[in-house]
């Protein structure tokens, strides 16, 4: 499923990163990888962008970028 | 990488003030430094930071292109240690160069809040170049880390490198090799958290809080800049006139009467109207400098971006506008994070509405003189409003001009403490800017206005013969619905240089000092001529550095000439509704 799909606290596995290659080599910079464990933090308001935490590394993106995640809840 | 304190590093090393920032992408222009390393004299060069080394993006170009032009003794490659388990494929993409690296663990204090323990001994020995630990807030690790680089400086032969892109390993090689040294020498709990930062985030980022707080922390900021500044003010200006009775009464003497005129009536009333404001300057940038230091801003963006993305623009527009609030030039220059031309555009556009420091002087003076201290910090902060309400507006008409879509991302770093060293020193470079800006500009903007006032030769100062009498003849019937007298038009259109001429420009235009242009503001105006006064100048057109950044920065005439012309309109129009609303009102 899209990483947007997943509610705020929840966390799950990096399937997929697709799409302009700038923001897949953006992502993969910031640990956004296969394999990796991505959770939502929090949404801002006004249907605002998504506070993820992948290791040590936090950081935000809009939804638009966030239907470029694929992820599967971990088994 | 971007974010891992390169410039607090630059600082600590050379001792020079490149401005730090906790912000991707604030180093744009390449600074530099001379810095003696054992017997050698060597120089630093403060390059962007970047990702990787395959030049998507500006930065990355800029780097790349660096490395190929000039011949480099050392790559110092900055990390974050907190973050290795993503950052160490840049030091292998670099390794892969040839050239002689060293690699440099910052924010080891951070690390060590997370948990992460990183055994650099066996991570230098796999690499085969030394990595070192540091702290560079704290300056910690900063003495080894000279004696580091003077010895791998000694064992360097600097080589041309060709064609980058020819060199790198492919990317699954390079994460092959960075996950099997991350796991000899890094040890790192599974699910890493900062406890604080993640406590701070659940109140600063509430979905409904998170806005309201970040405003009013924003008001009490300015509340206290003002509290602590006025009293220092008053120190100033009294230094001053001392100064002035100290050196003008001996010259009296010596000089002729228009040269001496010239001199203190001139440049010495013109610039002490100026420098009476340092100490506010200072505090703002030192309060600003905090802020940045501490994480706060890119919250800010993520509480906004929503909001933003309505107008045609990201939440980082939004931080580079609290930039611009120091001075507009170089959140202009900032725009280059942006990868669109057209998101560009439109950012630079809205910009310019930041109420910048030479603006906050003006209204400084004016709301003292003509406010009671009890509604200044409202008056003030109105005004900041308002010029957030410019902004909105002028996204809101021109987004669909330069629609953009880009995507948004960008990192959250941990809170941290603003360390006082790093905000003097930001506080000292904004202030040595200022001075600079001060003596070209202002010192020539004050004069001429002298000149206007007291030539053609023989006419009484500012008198209706005088050149500046017949401008404001002139410039009078434009200005005189929006409630100025003739000579504030005279000292707007100075204003145009430099937005800090209006003051000095008004105590010359008055034919008073520094100390009596209070009365005399007092007694050519009144509290809605005044807020009238501010509104225009807050809004009309980008001084000349501002806008001749926009024309350097966009490439594009018409995008600075839509930058004067709206701002002008919508200047006299906001000033006019005021002042004849208000006086209908019977104000």
């Amino acid at each position: 499923m899209k990483l947007s799909c997943l509610r705020c606290g929840e966390s799950a596995s990096v399937t997929c990163v697709q799409g302009d290659a700038c923001l897949v080599r953006r992502l993969q910079a910031l640990g956004v990888r296969p394999g990796k464990d991505v959770s939502v933090i929090r949404r801002a308001a006004f249907n605002g962008p998504l506070h993820l935490r992948v290791g040590s590394t936090e950081f935000f993106l809009r939804s638009r970028e966030a239907e470029s995640i694929t992820v599967q809840h971990a088994v | 990488m971007p974010n891992t304190g390169k410039s607090t590093l630059f600082n600590r090393l050379t001792g020079a003030s490149a401005r730090t920032g906790n912000w991707p992408g604030l180093t744009v222009e390449l600074l530099s430094a001379r810095l003696p390393l054992g017997a050698e004299m060597v120089e630093l060069v403060d390059l962007p930071g970047i990702y990787d080394l395959h030049g998507m993006t500006e930065d990355e170009h800029v780097v790349r292109r660096f490395l190929e032009r000039v011949p480099v003794d050392l790559i110092v490659v900055v990390l974050n240690a907190a973050q290795i388990d993503r950052q160490l494929s840049l030091l292998l993409q670099v390794r892969t160069l040839g050239l002689p690296v060293m690699a440099v663990l910052n924010m080891r204090d951070e690390a060590k809040r997370f948990g992460v323990s990183i055994d650099v001994n066996r991570l230098g020995d796999s690499l085969g170049f030394p990595v070192l630990e540091i702290s560079a807030r704290r300056a910690e690790g900063i003495g080894p880390l000279r004696q580091a680089m003077g010895s791998c400086l000694r064992a360097a032969r600097p080589l041309p490198l060709s064609e980058i892109a020819e060199r790198l390993a492919p990317d699954e090689t390079i994460q092959d090799e960075a996950e099997s040294l991350l796991r000899v020498a890094v040890k790192a709990p599974h699910q890493l958290s900062d406890r604080m930062s993640e406590r701070l985030d659940r109140i600063l980022l509430h979905r409904v809080w998170g806005l309201p707080i970040f405003f009013a922390s924003l008001f009490l900021l300015f509340q206290l800049i003002f509290t602590l500044g006025a009293p220092l003010q008053d120190l100033v200006e009294g230094l001053l006139v001392g100064l002035r009775d100290w050196v003008a009464e001996p010259l009296k003497g010596i000089l002729p009467a228009f040269g001496h005129g010239l001199l203190m009536e001139g440049a010495f009333d013109g610039l002490a109207t100026v420098a009476s404001f340092l100490p506010v300057i200072a505090l703002f940038f030192i309060v600003m400098s905090a802020v940045e230091d501490s994480g706060y801003l890119a919250r800010a963006a993520f509480l906004v971006d929503g909001f933003m993305g309505r107008l045609g623009l990201d939440g980082r527009g939004f931080v580079l506008h609290l930039f611009g609030m120091g001075c507009n030039v170089p959140a202009v220059m900032g725009t280059r994070v942006m990868r669109s031309p057209a998101l560009r555009a439109l950012t630079m556009l809205v910009l310019p509405f930041a109420l910048c420091a030479a603006r906050l002087q003006v209204f400084l003076f004016l709301i003292a003189a003509l406010f009671a201290p009890a509604q200044a910090a409202i008056v003030l902060f109105s005004l900041y409003v308002l010029s957030l309400l410019a902004a909105v507006l002028t996204a809101w008409l021109f987004k669909r001009r330069y629609a953009a879509i880009e995507p948004v991302i960008l990192e959250l770093p941990p809170y941290r403490l603003p360390v006082v060293g790093t905000m003097l020193k930001t506080a000292w470079g904004e202030i040595a800017h200022f001075l600079r800006r001060a003596t070209r500009f202002i010192v020539l903007g004050v004069v001429a206005i002298w000149l206007l006032t007291h030539l053609p030769w023989g006419v009484d100062a500012a008198s209706p013969e005088s050149y500046a009498g017949q401008l404001s003849a002139f410039v009078g019937p434009i200005f005189a619905p929006l409630g100025f007298d003739a000579l504030l038009g005279v000292a707007l259109l100075f204003g145009f240089v430099a937005k800090e001429i209006v003051l000095g420009g008004l105590a010359v235009l008055y034919g008073v000092g520094e100390d009596g242009l209070t009365a005399a503001v007092q007694q050519h105006m009144d509290g809605v001529q005044a807020y009238s006064f501010m509104l225009f100048t807050l809004l009309y057109t980008p001084c000349i550095s501002t806008l001749a950044a926009i024309r350097s920065e966009s490439k594009s005439w018409r995008l600075t000439l839509t930058s004067v012309v709206w701002s002008v309109g919508l200047a006299y129009v906001v000033s006019l509704a005021f002042y004849q609303a208000a006086r209908a009102l019977g104000f």
